[in-house]
């Protein structure tokens, strides 16, 4: 999957998307010599699909620890399109912070530990899911389609200032 | 809202099952009338610290009591009901004008809570979180999660899945 960018999964249910969502917010803590971004990742869930006990499984299948795994995706529940913005907003905030925050952490933990990770992936699990229900029908098409291309942008845009990939992970 | 257990499991939950099994022995109208019981309190607590919080609450955030009883009159009995709105369905609310609508918006839920990941640390007095959290923190909750017997073993590993 390519850094800086959007990249958008779509599919018919029970084909594998929220699967896959598990499965890279796990590979992209792996060292880049082995295909991953040695990175955190953080993770918006807006149907509640989230389960750590999948990310345990692929921590284990990686030969990664579970713990530090768990530890290393921040996870937060949208409850509704404003509030998945929001969590955008927050979402860029703490990027541009975690930098910072974890290098003075692992010096204290560790002074001499090479590895400082940030944030390198965001997923958004099914951005449109909330979407459908909030507006609904043709009358509110205008204002859905309006917060919709506001909401991508911006996840636009953080993919280019921090240089991180992002999902947003659509069902039609 | 899951129904999780309640934090405190050894000490609290051993306590509310021998005060079940006590009433259970006694009249059943007891079961009824669980205030009268002195223990009932301190079970409540147990409970309320994962439960949902009535919306009265949001008077102690400031909110005027004549709001808070329109939002009740509305269907919006809990904070976390009101906290997981959109603005646009509160503004809905005949008497809630967008200003409010915001007001009781930001006293009810918070973006970010106070989080490993956070680096401001607590943000003031709000009631529900809703900002990031880290996964171990999710897997800790759900693995406090209830779950429900359908009878058979291996339809509850089926249905069940990964939680078992």
């Amino acid at each position: 999957m390519e850094t800086g960018s959007i990249t958008e999964l779509f599919g018919e249910f029970r084909t594998g998307k929220s699967q896959l969502c598990h499965t890279l917010a796990v590979t992209c803590q792996l060292p880049v010599d082995m295909g991953g971004g040695e990175g955190k990742c953080l993770y918006i869930d807006t149907e509640g699909t989230f389960r750590p006990v999948r990310l345990l499984a692929v921590a284990e299948r990686y030969g990664l620890n579970g713990e530090e795994v768990l530890d290393n995706v921040a996870y937060a529940r949208a409850y509704n399109a404003d509030h998945q913005h929001q969590l955008l907003t927050a979402a860029s905030a703490l990027m541009s912070e975690s930098r910072f925050v974890w290098i003075t952490f692992k010096k204290k933990k560790d002074p001499n530990s090479p590895w400082q990770p940030r944030f390198c992936l965001l997923i958004v699990d099914s951005a449109t899911a909330l979407y459908r229900s909030d507006y609904v029908g043709r009358g509110e098409l205008a204002a859905r389609q309006a917060h919709l291309s506001k909401f991508l942008r911006t996840l636009q845009r953080l993919a280019d200032e921090v240089c991180l990939a992002c999902i947003a992970h659509l069902i039609i | 809202m899951l129904l999780t257990r309640p934090r405190d499991q050894g000490a609290v939950q051993s306590r509310s099952w021998s005060h079940l099994s006590e009433s259970d022995q006694r009249v059943p109208n007891s079961m009824s009338h669980p205030s009268q019981d002195s223990q009932a309190p301190q079970e409540d607590e147990a409970y309320q610290v994962s439960g949902p919080l009535l919306v009265e609450k949001l008077q102690e955030a400031g909110i005027h009591p004549q709001d808070v009883k329109k939002l009740t009159d509305a269907g919006y009995h809990t904070v976390e009901a009101v906290a997981y709105t959109p603005k646009k369905n509160l503004i809905g609310i005949k008497g809630i004008s967008e200003q409010k609508a915001e007001k009781i918006l930001a006293e009810g839920g918070c973006c970010s809570a106070p989080s490993p990941f956070d680096a401001h640390g607590p943000v003031a007095q709000k009631i529900v979180p809703l900002g990031f959290q880290s996964a171990t923190e999710v897997h800790a909750r759900r693995s406090e999660l209830v779950h429900i017997t359908t009878g058979s073993k291996n339809l509850d590993t089926l249905l069940g899945g990964m939680c078992v």
